[in-house]
């Protein structure tokens, strides 16, 4: 038996060794490249690059985004690059501590600023005191489900159906000071809007934690509306699924449908907002230490730009429903604070989660 | 009966119910122990007779006071050397710190122990698995 | 059997290699399967989905069994759910009985392992609905049951111990409450530190191994007398079946236990083998020895444990729902091959269903011989002298806390701070598994608490008003804290007896 045992070993062993082999030998062909690129942009690329992101979930949408897209700029920038799921607060206060050499940047999407605006992060993080990278990809999944058999098939409708049943109020389950709070707020404008206090004040929200918090929130009837997700809903919203869990989407945020899903935008059901329709899409960026070389978020930049034309990187986010959506960093910085002005206004004219809990 | 069977709070205030319910259970569970340590003492009739000591008679002072300090120096030492090079040194001292003498055996142990320990997990864990080190 | 027809000569080696590397990152303090799952997650994006899904059912069942080797020789637990095994694995040891201890541990893991695939495989579909029949006051009502281990494993005094969980219970809420993102319970200079609070993996490492160590150094770091027992020819100390005659039922209902708690989605892992322990001590013919290292005792914990791997796939696999923290890295892995799990996963998948059934026996198969044919020299751990082990410990804490959460220095210091705090705690009679218990659960309770309130508006009631399964759940939880009573009651009667009985 022992000898059965070291042979094991040695197959263990050995396997490790060739993983190991093969890594140092891919490295070794990478460095070359690395030569090639610095020669080109003059940057000096650290030899690991450590991306924090803003979720501490390695299942999440935001892991999911970050992996792809640094497992294709490792070959493009020449270097080792780790994803640390450390969660927001963590991921900041690394960011702020880090060398300006590039070797911790941060990855995540507009929880950034929405969160300060909520005052779920803290001020200190805001956009202003980063250097702000290139926009990497959308999830443009961001939705609202009810359960299969509501009387209601988008969230237009929804409001219409508590017009007609002054009895009736809707409670939405959503996630407090985040993605998830925005595109409520959206809709309970709109609704404040077309349809007056009367009907508006019929909408309650539960607010909850995680997605399998807002999922059993609809199973137990503690919901009726829950924010959630293609990547993370569409499987029970599908032929089959059993009555008593079966979803369907009400709409989704993004600004455009998404290819192979049937499900309207707010903008097509004519959500608006002070009457400019309300899109959201959930973007990723990269955020860099304010003081960093500018010659390093210039290669980022430029590799990023080169990534996102890359097909096999396009098709692995298709697997989820994402979308490659570059916009270089320069372009970044204006894009992003005239998107934070927008929301800080719909932040402003909307209610507090203790007026819609009441 | 039924306002006593609510817990109303709103959702800004929801993070301090849980806590103010567990604060005064301790509360309460401490002054049944005291009342409890009270009748105990009365009744064996030593209630002012206080002989708790913390440490055990005759403690090992070098060895507990030198643990505590090369802990914290570790710790300190940590982000400033980088794992590799404070590991080696606090596995030295710390070991020969427990063995207790000076003599060449002892030294030569604590060495080859702390190089080889740090030196395999640094390998193994920073380089091969690419876990993130101090 | 054909559901092994899908399984490649890779993913065989990638099972072996997954049940190794996993023993590994369990059997080291501070290392947890979930990070072990965590970290390979990216290595398995070159590999097609069932020799993924083989490497890191390996990483589960590996990592979950591997806990048992520290929480046994050291008095560590290597993961928070084998916290329960160091209550008698541990005294076995020092009894010179370590090997045996560690073998009745594995057999245990393998027979909750094959119990809950057994359950898994047959059952999943009909049970997942039954664990969303499981509101958030039902889950409340779980983890309120799971907490009354904390009357039954009190020693000594009951009021203590429960003092002692409370006080664990209270400082698990510090940090952000996650609802609404407020701090609570912090200090204005900890803020940024302190915001999620402190991470369970250096606390527990910290109370356990760096507390002793503290203490051994008080105590001037002597041998211990189960160093010096020599290799244990004694009868007494070999492992045999028979152990386990008379345990079928323990056995059974602690695997039971494990599944179930395993299954409900959102109530940690952790909470399975201290529910199955504090309920093997309620039905024991002598609950007194439990604690003392008695075989009962590691066999609840440990088939609970690997109870809890089937048990938490269930939910996963038949309606997309994460039954513990691992599986919800497991997602991940799902995710990243482009997998939507869902509600109709097994019947769109039945290849990778099967896949998946096929690589948990054989990683269970696999778990056992690796630990049974290495346990010899594992055991031998508890002979190298401490001056040796303990600072490997320490530095091998020190590592996992850091990485248990990718890099985070303050881990660190809580280890250390913990460390401190739990020998303070001994010196002053707070009772560190008991606190550590209400550690563990406390968040969750609090979760559970106020979700159920939010859906009452505020009434109490429901508690007690939401159908039949909260009434059986209050009848478990009364059960449970009368027998902890009556039997502390016993245990101190039977200790004045037998003074009187001297003094006369």
């Amino acid at each position: 038996m022992k000898k059965l045992f070291s042979v094991l070993m040695v197959v263990m062993i050995s396997a490790v060794l060739a993983a190991c082999g093969s890594q140092s030998s891919g490295d070794g062909s990478s460095d070359q490249s690395a030569k090639a690129n610095g020669a080109a942009s003059e940057a000096k690329i650290p030899d690991r690059i450590r991306v924090v992101i803003g979720s501490s979930s390695t299942g999440g949408d935001t892991y999911q985004n970050s992996d792809a897209v640094s497992r294709y700029l490792e070959e493009s920038l020449g270097t080792n690059m780790k994803v640390d799921a450390i969660g927001a607060v963590q991921a900041f206060s690394e960011l702020d501590r880090a060398d300006d050499d590039g070797n911790t940047i941060m990855f995540f999407h507009d929880m950034a600023y929405l969160g300060v605006e909520y005052g779920s992060i803290n001020e200190k993080n805001a956009l202003e005191n980063w250097k702000i990278g290139p926009v990497v990809s959308t999830n443009p999944g961001n939705a609202f489900l009810a359960s299969g058999d509501a009387p209601y098939d988008t969230m237009a409708e929804s409001a219409e159906w508590l017009k007609n049943n002054p009895d009736e109020t809707i409670t939405v389950a959503i996630e407090a000071g985040g993605v998830s709070e925005i595109s409520f707020d959206g809709y309970f404008l709109w609704v404040k809007e077309k349809y007056g206090e009367e009907v508006a004040d019929r909408i309650k929200v539960y607010p909850t934690g995680s997605q399998e918090d807002k999922n059993q929130a609809l199973w137990d009837g503690n919901a009726d509306i829950i924010n959630g997700s293609i990547g993370g809903n569409n499987e029970y919203t599908k032929e089959g699924v059993e009555s008593k869990i079966k979803m369907k989407f009400l709409g989704i945020t993004a600004g455009k449908r998404v290819e192979g899903y049937d499900i309207p935008t707010f903008a097509e059901q004519g959500i608006e907002v002070n009457g400019k329709e309300f899109v959201f899409d959930k973007e990723f960026f990269f955020l860099l230490p304010k003081d960093i070389d500018p010659n390093f978020a210039k290669a980022l930049d430029e590799a990023v730009a080169q990534v996102v034309e890359n097909e096999d990187y396009t098709s692995d986010l298709a697997k989820n429903a994402y979308i490659p959506s570059y916009i270089s960093a320069d372009e970044a910085e204006d894009y992003l604070l005239e998107k934070r002005a927008t929301f800080q206004n719909i932040i402003k004219n909307a209610p507090t989660v203790d007026e819609l809990t009441e | 009966m039924n306002d006593f069977l609510t817990l109303e709070f709103k959702f800004s205030e929801s993070h301090t119910v849980f806590p103010k319910i567990v604060l005064s259970i301790l509360v309460m569970l401490l002054i049944l122990i005291v009342i409890n340590q009270v009748i105990q003492r009365y009744k064996d009739g030593k209630l002012t007779d206080f002989n708790f000591k913390f440490f055990t008679g005759n403690y090992d002072k070098l060895k507990f006071y030198g643990t505590v300090a090369l802990l914290i120096g570790y710790g300190l030492t940590l982000e400033l050397l980088g794992f590799l090079l404070s590991s080696i040194l606090f596995m030295f001292l710390i070991m020969l710190l427990y063995i207790g003498n000076l003599k060449r055996k002892a030294i030569l142990l604590s060495l080859a122990n702390s190089i080889l320990t740090s030196f395999i997990i640094w390998f193994v864990f920073g380089q091969m698995f690419d876990i993130t080190l101090p | 059997m054909d559901i092994f027809s899908i399984l490649t000569p890779l993913s065989i080696v990638l099972v072996f290699t997954g049940v190794f590397m996993g023993i590994i990152f369990g059997a080291i303090p501070g290392m947890t399967a979930t990070m072990a799952i965590a970290l390979f997650l990216p290595l398995t994006y070159a590999l097609d989905m069932v020799e993924a899904i083989a490497l890191l059912i390996g990483l589960y069942v590996g990592g979950i069994s591997g806990g048992l080797v520290p929480a046994m020789l050291l008095n560590i637990p290597g993961t928070p759910s084998s916290l329960c095994t160091t209550f008698d694995g541990y005294p076995m040891t020092q009894k010179g009985q370590g090997e045996k201890a560690l073998k009745i541990g594995i057999t245990a893991s393998i027979i909750g392992g094959f119990f809950s695939l057994t359950i898994l495989y047959f059952f999943a579909p009909i049970l997942a609905s039954i664990a969303i029949e499981f509101s958030s006051v039902e889950k409340f009502l779980v983890i309120l049951f799971a907490l009354t281990v904390i009357a039954s494993i009190s020693k000594g005094s009951l009021l203590g111990g429960v003092f002692s969980g409370v006080l664990g219970v209270y400082l698990s809420l510090i940090g952000m409450f996650p609802d609404n993102n407020t701090l609570r319970l912090v200090p204005p200079v900890l803020e940024e530190q302190l915001y999620y609070g402190f991470a369970l993996l250096p606390v527990l490492i910290g109370l356990f191994a760096i507390a002793q160590i503290m203490q051994e150094a008080e105590e001037g770091m002597k041998p211990a007398a189960h160093q010096n027992i020599n290799l244990s020819k004694n009868k007494k100390n070999k492992f045999s079946l028979r152990i386990f005659n008379g345990q079928i039922i323990n056995t059974i209902r602690s695997s039971v236990i494990g599944t179930f708690i395993g299954m409900l989605p959102g109530v940690g892992g952790s909470a399975a083998s201290i529910t199955a322990y504090s309920q093997t001590k309620n039905f024991s013919k002598n609950p007194e020895k439990l604690g003392t290292g008695e075989p009962e005792g590691i066999i609840s914990s440990e088939s609970a444990n690997n109870g809890l791997i089937g048990g938490a796939l269930i939910p996963l696999l038949s309606l997309g729902i994460p039954g513990d923290s691992t599986t919800a890295v497991l997602i991940g892995a799902f995710l990243l091959q482009g997998i939507q799990v869902g509600p109709l996963f097994i019947t769109t998948n039945p290849e990778l269903w099967s896949g998946i059934v096929s690589t948990l026996i054989i990683a269970n198969i696999l778990m056992f011989l690796l630990m049974f044919f290495s346990i010899r020299y594992m055991a031998k751990i508890v002979y190298i002298p401490k001056y040796t082990i303990y600072p490997i410990i320490i530095v091998m804490c020190v590592v996992g806390s850091y990485a248990i959460n990718n890099g985070v220095m303050f881990d660190v210091w809580t280890l250390l701070l913990f460390g401190a705090l739990g020998y303070v705690f001994m010196k002053i009679g707070i009772q560190l598994a008991p606190f550590l218990i209400g550690f563990i659960l406390g968040k969750q309770a609090e979760k559970y608490f106020i979700d159920s309130l939010k859906g009452s508006d505020g009434s109490l009631t429901v508690f007690f008003t939401n159908g039949p399964i909260t009434i059986i759940l209050w009848l478990m939880i009364i059960g449970s804290i009368a027998f902890a009573i009556y039997d502390n009651y016993r245990t101190k009667k039977t200790a004045q007896e037998e003074t009187i009985t001297k003094v006369s």
